[in-house]
């Protein structure tokens, strides 16, 4: 009998399985070191966790102070937040297909232009201030007096030359559809 | 229907539910029962912003029977008495329910009838007297501020422990913040009537409300209690706690923050300490004298601030003790006294304090908690409920 035979023998071993022992070895082995190289691998996602609560102080204080500087200036965001969105909730749940075009041909209008816009504020503040103190109801001799004001003759060029272009396009319009 | 429970639950509220929910996690809930006579839960915390004009009352409501846990029994029936010799419990109904293991979270109650001229007065319109203690008149204090024309504007609180302990302040935080939006703030005198000797439990949050008031221009008389109402010329009798004396405030508008105690059961019952609470350790949460009973919540004797938090803290461990001690092994689980008490000092704008036992700050997050945040309010106003109902009362958080 060979000495590794002997040694076998001694210890109820069968040839295949000091194979088998071996292999076992060898996998673990190798498990072992890919382990290992995972751990190398998250050693600095460890280093930068111990950084966490950190940043996260980083991220709420720099929030706060973003509300607050909003607030100093008179923005009310909570309100502003949760009333944006419920108007863009219910402004979305009234629009289909054919409305999202339509507003796209409205916003391609150039009726977001900052001149534009300026005037629509103009015409919103005129509205405003008429609501706030409703005229005197105007006769036919009312008008004529008023027809012969600066700032009513400023506004009437304006309105007409809107009225002018308006009609173009309408006509324009009408023709392209027929 | 069965008399007998392994576990037997007194109150669904948010202590009963969290932990009828977390015992159901670990142990089905085939032989729990809760005794609970509402059909309707309230998120309470909720009610300093229905009050403050931010969410309608109604966010706060749900119904009761969608929260209790499944295969645990509802008794909707209110208890009349305990009796921990027999381990049994009477109910106002006449039934007789016996029990294993007894956890008593029945919450408290507000003492309106404390106060002469408070029930005919609190949350009847035109009256000016509101308070956000109860569903029923929640709604009142935000008409009050909404119709306030300028005047004098008093918030009380009274020497009983209440619910969240900066609740009776943060509405008048809310109050003067309205008054300043709807141009009256000059002409109001707002006022912090508190009958305990501090303005907050926890001396390190101290200083930042301070500034908070004074900044503001608010007022704040310590030592002193509500202790009538004249409704018919609008004034409000305090009385010095210390020497006795009393002072006679004329109001425009008061908010009201009653006594509370526990119900009659438990304070009148052999469950409770010299005060009328449920005498339980403070750390284990077993009763003092009944080792099979367990007590938590608003309605227990653990010296802190009665939260939702509080309960959050709590509930686990009374889980953990009474399934150790049903298993015959020894109670390990401990509660610190953590509690949380999120004072909204405006809208967009709270001090987020946590502290436990000893009155020290116990933070989550790692900024300065005392410092008014945004975020902190967000948490509160928008997070929490949803943590609550989702969460807490289903025991997952």
């Amino acid at each position: 009998m060979t000495p590794e035979a002997t040694v076998m023998a001694a210890t109820s071993m069968h040839p295949e399985d000091t194979v088998s022992a071996g292999a076992t070895l060898q996998t673990i082995e190798q498990r072992t070191r890919a382990i290992a190289e995972v751990a190398e691998g998250l050693r600095p996602l460890i280093a930068s966790a111990h950084q966490a609560p950190a940043l996260v102080a980083v991220l709420m204080d720099s929030f706060d102070e973003a509300m607050r500087t909003a607030r100093d200036r008179g923005i009310d965001v909570e309100r502003g937040l949760m009333n944006g969105a419920e108007a863009a909730v219910r402004f979305g749940a009234m629009m289909d297909a054919e409305k999202v075009r339509d507003l796209d041909a409205l916003l391609e209008s150039g009726v977001l232009a900052t001149g534009t816009l300026r005037v629509i504020g103009e015409l919103g503040r005129a509205l405003t201030e008429t609501a706030a103190a409703p005229p005197a109801p105007l006769g036919i001799v009312g008008l004529l007096k008023a027809l012969g004001q600066p700032d009513v003759q400023r506004a009437l060029g304006f309105l007409v030359t809107v009225a002018d272009r308006f009609g173009r396009r309408l006509r324009e319009q009408t023709a392209a559809q027929s | 229907m069965d008399t007998h429970y392994d576990i037997l639950i007194i109150g669904g509220g948010t202590a009963g539910l969290t932990v009828a929910s977390q015992l159901t996690d670990r142990i089905g809930g085939r032989h729990i029962g809760i005794i609970e006579p509402s059909a309707k839960h309230y998120y309470q915390p909720l009610w300093t912003l229905v009050g403050g004009g931010i969410f309608p009352r109604e966010e706060s409501e749900r119904d009761e029977a969608d929260l209790i846990p499944d295969e645990v029994a509802w008794i909707r029936d209110a208890v009349a008495a305990v009796d921990p010799a027999t381990r049994s419990v009477a109910t106002t109904a006449g039934g007789t329910l016996t029990y294993d293991f007894l956890v008593v979270a029945p919450g408290v109650v507000q003492q309106w009838a404390a106060i002469p001229g408070l029930v005919e007065s609190v949350g009847k319109p035109g009256t000016g007297v509101t308070s956000n203690y109860s569903y029923e008149t929640v709604a009142s204090t935000w008409e009050a501020i909404r119709s306030f024309r300028g005047g004098t504007a008093v918030f009380t609180e009274p020497l009983t422990p209440v619910k969240c302990g900066g609740a009776p302040q943060k509405i008048m935080y809310l109050a003067e913040e309205a008054f300043r939006d709807s141009g009256v703030r000059d002409r109001s005198r707002v006022v912090f009537m508190n009958a305990k000797p501090t303005l907050f439990s926890a001396p390190y949050y101290i200083p930042a409300l301070e500034r908070v008031i004074e900044s503001r221009g608010m007022e704040v008389q310590l030592g002193q209690e509500l202790v009538a109402l004249r409704p018919d010329a609008r004034e409000a009798v305090f009385r010095d706690v210390k020497t006795g004396t009393e002072q006679v405030l004329r109001y425009d508008m008061i908010h009201v923050t009653p006594p509370l105690s526990p119900p009659d059961f438990v304070r009148t019952g052999a469950l409770a300490n010299g005060d009328g609470w449920v005498e339980v350790d403070k750390f284990s949460l077993q009763h003092v004298r009944f080792p099979e009973v367990f007590g938590l919540g608003d309605a227990s004797n653990l010296p802190t601030s009665k939260t939702g938090a509080a309960v959050r803290k709590q509930a686990p461990v009374v889980v953990e003790n009474l399934l150790a001690l049903r298993a015959g092994q020894p109670l390990a689980a401990r509660y610190d006294g953590y509690t949380s008490c999120p004072v909204v000092t405006g809208r967009g704008k709270l001090i987020m304090a946590e502290f436990n036992y000893a009155k020290e700050p116990v933070e989550t997050f790692p900024v300065d908690q005392r410092v008014e945040r945004f975020s902190m309010y967000a948490l509160k106003a928008y997070m929490l409920p949803r943590l609550y109902w989702h969460g807490m009362l289903r025991g997952r958080a």
